[in-house]
């Protein structure tokens, strides 16, 4: 009973609104495809993609058109990225467990693991896969600067001037002489 | 009989005490004048005379702002007591003709660029505290006035006789039956010292306020001053009282909109100073205002996000919207990669500037930046106009891409704009 569970309360979960912007990412795919990509995932491959991540981040509102692209460029890196995900989720079924803490603690095999990290790193680093093939999703909605949100701003944007914190004592300073110059 | 004349003798006993103890530390006169002239400090800076009298940089009310109007530019004169170039020799009946009937020195006629119409209801008692202060508080500068060019036929001053005729009306302010002192006191503040009309109302084909349209929005140069009537979707009724309040005192209303060019230099040199009794009353006010509704369909502060394009085009090789790779070089570090800015940093969602049936303020903005200083803060957006550092100035064409992205992205999508546009709006702001 809690086995078939997965899958079937993870797609209740997922929004009627949310299956429905999944459907128009499909329809909008051709667009985005890089160079004509042949193999166009069906929408219900993304939407499994973004039930999967959700899951994997410990995530709940992650989001659709990021799920499109890291799938998308994933597919493009990993052609057996179908198969790997089927056999993760077969795991995670299997396991029966609830969170992705529990399924670490269960031991996944390597090859699941595997494929797990590929997924995770991709939404925390906003960058799919390795060098040279390395490709750039997302920078400010990259997972790594959203788990830190609260206390610091994404580099390069600014939280403005009532952020600023107070300047440092100088560790040392010539005499007399100001280190504002 | 007897109960009255001794309070009125110990009340008389009182005064003379207090008058010998006053008299003991300064000139009895003096001490009425400081008095005098300091109320005069609060009807000038709730009149915003320091706004317009004070070219950019200049000295405190020595003239020489320019204002662009649809006939010409006109330079604001130097208000200084000096003597020659300034109104040190004006007489108090000439002091009070300037401001309440737009006639200066010689019955030589102003143009009501100075809100004469707006201030010709101001009280005699606060003429004369606003004389006392021009006399004894501001520092005299002697700086020559600069000649307008005004085109025919408002190059005719004496016309403005005929115009006055039209348009002037001499009454001093009196409320109305029926309404309390609040309002009373909020409409003296809004349509005569603050002289909000001369922005917000629109005019007719002579320059003329258009009756029947009060404050429901106008063109000021490059800049629009948007509809303030109770106006459900045109107007600002869906304000509260605090983002009234503190657009008024801080020029910052949170996914209402903030206050930039003129509307800035209003917040800064006056609105912010007022009494939070007077801030309460041109509430009060505002609320009573008719509505007058414009042609839009939705409320210029209600447009939000409408997709996720941080998400859609950042890391494309190639993304569509050139909007967009401006936005995230120019303008999202502050206002954030979707608009929805951050503590001081305003959003461009729910954003009158946005939101606007035109992209007057969106553009001007993005022109000039905004430079407005509440209490210890100072707001600071940097310009990307032809006041920009080099390294920040944008083109007519970038800028007509960006605004029709944040339009599209953040605003009003139904808003969108060419290089032209953005060409014409430099030029306004140019004098």
């Amino acid at each position: 009973m809690k086995q078939q569970s997965l899958f079937a309360t993870a797609v209740c979960q997922v929004s009627r609104r949310r299956l429905l912007l999944g459907g128009l990412a499909f329809g909008s795919m051709g667009l985005l495809a890089p160079r004509g990509l042949t193999n166009t995932p069906k929408a219900s491959d993304v939407t499994d993609f973004l039930i999967l991540s959700e899951f994997l981040t410990g995530r709940k509102t992650l989001s659709v058109t990021l799920a499109r692209r890291y799938y998308l460029g994933l597919q493009d890196q990993f052609p057996d990225l179908a198969v790997r995900i089927a056999n993760l989720s077969r795991e995670i079924h299997a396991s029966g467990v609830q969170t992705m803490d529990d399924y670490l603690s269960h031991g996944p095999s390597p090859e699941a693991r595997n494929t797990a990290t590929t997924i995770v790193s991709a939404w925390y680093l906003g960058v799919i896969g390795q060098n040279p093939k390395k490709q750039m999703i997302a920078y400010s909605d990259a997972l790594m600067f959203q788990a830190v949100a609260g206390a610091l701003v994404v580099p390069s944007y600014g939280a403005g001037p009532l952020a600023w914190g107070n300047r440092p004592e100088p560790y040392m300073m010539l005499k007399g002489v100001s280190d504002e110059q | 009989m007897r109960k009255i004349s001794t309070s009125c003798s110990t009340r008389v006993a009182i005064c003379l005490v207090a008058c010998s103890a006053l008299a003991s530390l300064l000139p009895k006169a003096q001490a009425a004048d400081v008095t005098l002239a300091e109320k005069g400090r609060y009807i000038a800076t709730a009149a915003d005379c320091l706004a317009c009298h004070t070219a950019p940089g200049g000295k405190p009310f020595a003239g020489g702002y320019p204002i662009i109007t649809p006939v010409g530019t006109i330079y604001s004169t130097n208000i200084t007591p000096a003597p020659k170039s300034g109104i040190g020799d004006y007489t108090k009946t000439e002091f009070f003709d300037a401001v309440r009937r737009g006639i200066g020195h010689n019955g030589k006629r102003l143009y009501p660029a100075m809100p004469y119409t707006s201030y010709a209801a101001i009280t005699n008692d606060d003429m004369e505290a606003l004389y006392a202060f021009f006399r004894s508080e501001v520092a005299p500068v002697e700086q020559e006035n600069r000649p307008d060019n005004i085109r025919f036929p408002f190059s005719i001053r004496s016309g403005m006789a005929l115009w006055n005729w039209l348009y002037l009306d001499t009454r001093t302010f009196q409320p109305r039956p029926g309404e309390t002192s609040q309002v009373a006191r909020g409409r003296y503040l809004v349509d005569h010292l603050e002289h909000c009309g001369t922005c917000h109302t629109p005019r007719t084909l002579f320059m003329g306020p258009a009756n029947g349209r009060a404050l429901s929005g106008s063109v000021v140069g490059a800049w629009y001053a948007p509809n303030i009537t109770t106006d459900k979707i045109a107007g600002i009724a869906d304000w509260t009282d605090s983002d009234l309040r503190n657009y008024l005192t801080s020029g910052h209303a949170m996914n209402k909109g903030q206050a930039a060019g003129p509307m800035a230099e209003v917040v800064t040199n006056s609105t912010r100073f007022l009494t939070p009794d007077d801030v309460d009353a041109m509430i009060a006010y505002l609320r009573e205002v008719s509505p007058i509704a414009s042609k839009e369909k939705r409320s210029r502060t209600s447009y939000g996000s409408t997709e996720p394009t941080e998400d859609i085009a950042r890391g494309q090789t190639n993304p569509d919207d050139r909007g967009w790779k401006i936005f995230s070089g120019s303008c999202a570090s502050c206002h954030q990669a979707q608009g929805q800015g951050i503590n001081v940093y305003p959003s461009l969602t729910h954003n009158s500037a946005t939101g606007s049936t035109n992209a007057r303020n969106l553009v001007a903005t993005i022109l000039t930046g905004v430079e407005r200083q509440t209490g210890e803060n100072a707001v600071f957006m940097p310009a990307f106009g032809p006041g920009a550092l080099w390294v920040n100035r944008l083109s007519d064409q970038d800028i007509a891409d960006v605004s029709n992205f944040i339009l599209k992205a953040f605003g009003n999508p139904s808003v969108q704009i060419d290089a032209r546009y953005v060409e014409k709006r430099r030029a306004e702001l140019t004098p």
